[in-house]
């Protein structure tokens, strides 16, 4: 039967990928069914003007050193990608501009903690237990993760009780007790932009999984951007005698007797499989694909409840200067009115200035990212795209070009002259990400990384209906390149520990 | 240890309950907001949608050849917000071939109630003819959102604007001419309108009606290359001498520049604003459509005829077949000849909407095509503006 598979991948997303390639490996026939004509989801580029730019990687975590490989390394070589993606180190790990502050945070605990220490020399003993504390819940949580799964709650309880405790509560309340000085906690916080709530409502277990990552295993960017990995997720796909049919959504999930049975794609064509991995937010999975009568009412009220993360704001910028000539010399520079966070988040959630942002130049770390003499900068805020919704459809670009002015000018201060070398401006909103994934409020993290939503209480990859299983940022372990990628990889290993599919 | 983080959990798991309980309570406010699960596709549509059902509201006639057609939403909503000079591409269906052309849009944005095109009848084209001569009002068209660069951006652009056009070239140049005196924008405009003769020049009426309103704001200054009896304004082309004086007072350095028009205008004008003194990130081009003949691009391989006929073997979910391709044109135009529907919105190489991959076999890419270094390596291809140099394979989804 030319229409039948053995699973089926909604969405060729990292999450989608990775699920896909893992299966693909283990010898089943999958089909993957991607809307755009592009696979990657937001691991993607684009081009204008001669530049290509990268959508929505910044840093990489967990990559390790030749011979020391981290958990990332480790799952790309268990898709079968780590040859064909080449990952260059970023360094230092960030820069932390505040009023009183300007700091580069080497990678490397020790290192971290010297530079910390130096700026902060009263704050020395907290810092030590702050990192501390950050590197054992990343190193039980890699332990706990080796298996490639997450420790159910009993588990946890019983052998990992740091993870267990970090699952409860927030950055900030270590940050706030261990430091006194805002500042201090700002340029130890100041990851939270990967993480997309502030500190003081982040999940500590996700955050200190993620600064002591990079703090740890170092941050890596890849050579050809993110559209290589996705490429190369797509190919190994493929290459395994899979398919990843592209320019083709799927319009709905069977269900047939209880179970999943297949798809129909936007075309009209019904595809049969037992098994269909969605890496469609869950929402969009439940109320659109499968129809909310399909699903559980606890499920979806479960959905309802809980809040999806904050949408962003980008401002692509092709600058005709070398990077260097314009001290564009720092991968990454957070860039921040004040100390407080809290105000930050704020800030993003109506669409006014943002009072912190994030200054991306990949030219830093990779050679010859941009062409001969040029670079490439990206200014990126967080942004509530139910907020941008509200906007009346004839405000919108002026509120977009508004908004991107104040961000440059607020760069210009940083690096005088760059503004005069814009070549090409692009400007995308949460509005933008609603167009190409479909996301709820444009969501980047899936649902909001805060405590009660991650790790503990966030959506299982194992799905509403018999045979259906979610993968990618709105299900465990949560938002992030990495984190999608063990979604997906783990959404597969399940299927493939199953009785009725594991064969 | 161990102990003391279970104590740990006995002592904080408070406060996650606390949280747990609150967002028990949370549903009624979540389901409220604008941006719930099932508002997304509507967010979209209202601001970012894929297509929209339009119909000819009303013809104006421009000259002999060119016509501007007025097309309204047929679902009453108004168009999608878009920003002056951008391009919708026009779907259609002619002499049973689907295919579409890309159009810049004439009038504002603050005319959300429609858009207007300017089409202008090519010899020998596939759809302006149809476009220019038998769509009529009350026909339906399928429409693009908007998209394109061509656009005046406070962000990398100055203010002093110097708009070079021609042909149907002058729409986008038209729409921004019409928003920054609509808005009151702080731009100086000055439109050098380069036409064959005085009844070639689409909208000279409403150009010159708002150039002798606001004076202070808007120039415009026609060249004509091949003049009617009468015409005592400037005659030639667009060339280096021209423009010496035509970039008008202040330092070209300070220009930003706009050039929409054939492409012999580009590559009279492009060289000629460099040697001026405009800096390259500030001149903006934009030309829809493959060249008017390929094999005098830079790079088309020696002693291949633009008549060769290739095989180009399409594999799809349906299965495989060939088709034939001629060397000169391009693969989307060979494909949609064949009756394959690729999607398309540049059709100039840079929107990457066409992307296709490439099994087998190699194509010619005219330089300056955008594709990405990934998609390269990957052999993807933009059919659009890719032309088989021997027999091919391509996979389309």
């Amino acid at each position: 039967m030319a229409n039948r598979s053995d699973v089926i991948v909604v969405g060729a997303g990292l999450g989608g990928l990775a699920a896909a390639a893992t299966l693909a490996r283990a010898g089943r026939h999958v089909r993957v069914f991607e809307r755009h004509v592009q696979p990657g989801g937001y691991a993607t580029t684009f081009c204008r003007g001669g530049y290509e730019f990268e959508v929505s990687l910044h840093a990489l975590s967990g990559v390790g050193r030749p011979g020391q490989p981290g958990p990332l390394q480790r799952l790309l070589e268990e898709l079968g990608v780590a040859s064909l993606v080449e990952l260059l180190p970023i360094a230092p790990l960030y820069r932390s501009v505040a009023p009183g502050l300007d700091l580069r945070i080497p990678v490397g605990v020790d290192a971290a903690y010297e530079a910390l220490a130096e700026r902060f020399p009263a704050e020395r003993a907290g810092l030590a237990r702050v990192l501390a504390e950050l590197v054992a819940i990343g190193e039980q949580a890699d332990q706990a993760g080796a298996g490639g799964h997450l420790p159910s709650t009993l588990e946890a309880l019983t052998r990992y009780p740091k993870l267990a405790h970090a699952a409860l509560v927030t950055l900030g309340s270590l940050l706030d007790r261990e430091l006194t000085d805002p500042l201090a906690r700002l340029a130890l916080g100041q990851l939270w932009g990967y993480f997309g709530v502030p500190p003081s409502r982040c999940s500590l277990l996700y955050a200190a999984v993620g600064i002591s990552g990079y703090l740890r295993w170092g941050a890596c960017y890849p050579r050809g951007k993110s559209q290589s990995l996705s490429n190369a997720l797509a190919r190994v796909v493929e290459e395994a005698g899979s398919t990843v049919t592209l320019g083709c959504g799927v319009r709905r999930i069977v269900v047939e007797g209880g179970r999943v049975a297949g798809v129909i794609t936007d075309d009209g064509q019904r595809w049969d499989a037992p098994v269909v991995v969605s890496n469609a937010s869950p929402q969009i999975t439940c109320l659109e694909l499968l129809g909310a009568e399909q699903v559980p009412a606890a499920y979806l009220r479960r959905l309802a409840v809980q809040e999806p993360s904050l949408g962003s704001l980008c401002v692509y910028l092709g600058l005709d200067a070398d990077h260097e000539a314009l001290g564009l010399t720092d991968h990454e520079v957070f860039v921040n009115v004040s100390a407080d966070m809290d105000a930050h988040y704020r800030s993003y959630l109506r669409p006014e200035p943002p009072e912190a942002f994030l200054m991306g130049c990949y030219d830093a770390t990779v050679p010859g990212f941009s062409p001969p003499g040029r670079s490439t900068v990206v200014l990126v805020s967080l942004a509530d795209g139910a907020a941008w919704a509200r906007l009346p459809p004839t405000e919108y670009l002026a509120t977009k070009t508004r908004l991107a002015e104040h961000l440059v000018g607020e760069a210009e201060k940083l690096f005088p002259g760059m503004s005069d070398h814009i070549a090409v401006a692009v400007v995308s909103t949460p509005i933008t990400n609603m167009r190409y994934t479909g996301h709820p409020g444009g969501a980047i993290y899936g649902f909001a990384n805060v405590p009660a939503q991650n790790p503990g209480w966030r959506l299982e990859q194992r799905g509403p209906v018999p045979g259906l299983w979610l993968a990618g940022a709105w299900t465990r372990p949560g938002g992030g390149y990495q984190p999608c990628m063990m979604s997906g990889h783990g959404a597969a290993r399940a299927i493939l520990a199953t009785r009725q599919h594991g064969r | 240890m161990a102990l003391r983080d279970l104590l740990a959990i006995v002592r904080d798991g408070r406060t996650a309950l606390t949280t747990l309980a609150r967002w028990r309570g949370l549903p009624a406010l979540v389901e409220g907001l604008p941006c719930g699960p099932g508002d997304v596709q509507a967010v979209v549509e209202r601001f970012h949608p894929a297509s929209v059902r339009m119909r000819v509201a009303g013809i104006l006639e421009q000259t002999a050849t060119s016509r501007v057609l007025r097309l309204v939403p047929v679902s009453g909503a108004a168009f999608p917000p878009f920003r002056a000079g951008q391009y919708v591409h026009v779907s259609v269906c002619v002499a049973g071939v689907h295919t579409g052309r890309a159009y810049s849009i004439c009038s504002p944005p603050s005319s959300v109630d429609g858009i207007e095109i300017l089409v202008r009848r090519k010899v020998d084209g596939l759809v302006s003819p149809w476009l220019t001569d038998q769509v009529g009002v009350g026909d339906e068209l399928s429409v693009s959102g908007p998209a394109g660069e061509l656009v005046h951006d406070p962000l990398r652009d100055t203010r002093d604007l110097v708009l070079i056009g021609g042909g149907s070239g002058i729409a986008p140049l038209v729409a921004i001419v019409r928003d920054a005196l609509a808005r009151d924008l702080p731009l100086r405009l000055r439109l050098l309108y380069g036409a064959r003769h005085q009844d070639d020049r689409p909208y000279q009426a409403l150009l010159d009606g708002l150039a002798a309103r606001q004076p202070d704001r808007l120039q415009v200054v026609y060249v004509l290359s091949e003049p009617l009896a009468g015409w005592t304004g400037a005659t030639g082309l667009l060339d280096l001498d021209f423009l010496r004086r035509g970039l008008g007072a202040g330092d070209p350095a300070g220009k930003t520049v706009f050039l929409c028009g054939p492409p012999p205008m580009h590559r009279l004008v492009r060289p000629a604003l460099l040697e001026l003194g405009v800096p390259r990130r500030r001149i903006h081009e934009e030309a829809f459509g493959p060249p008017d003949d390929v094999t005098r691009e830079p790079g088309w391989p020696a002693g291949l005829s633009a008549e060769q006929v290739f095989t180009v073997t399409v594999q799809t979910s349906a299965g495989s077949r060939p088709i034939a391709a001629p060397a000169g044109w391009p693969l989307l135009a060979s494909l949609e000849r064949a009756g394959l529907v690729v999607p398309a919105l540049c059709r100039t190489g840079v929107c990457a909407t066409c992307r296709t991959r490439l099994l087998q076999g190699a194509v010619f890419v005219p330089p300056g095509t955008e594709l990405r270094a990934s998609d390269h390596e990957a052999g993807f291809i933009h059919p659009c503006l890719s032309y088989p140099t021997g027999d091919l394979t391509l996979r389309l989804p």
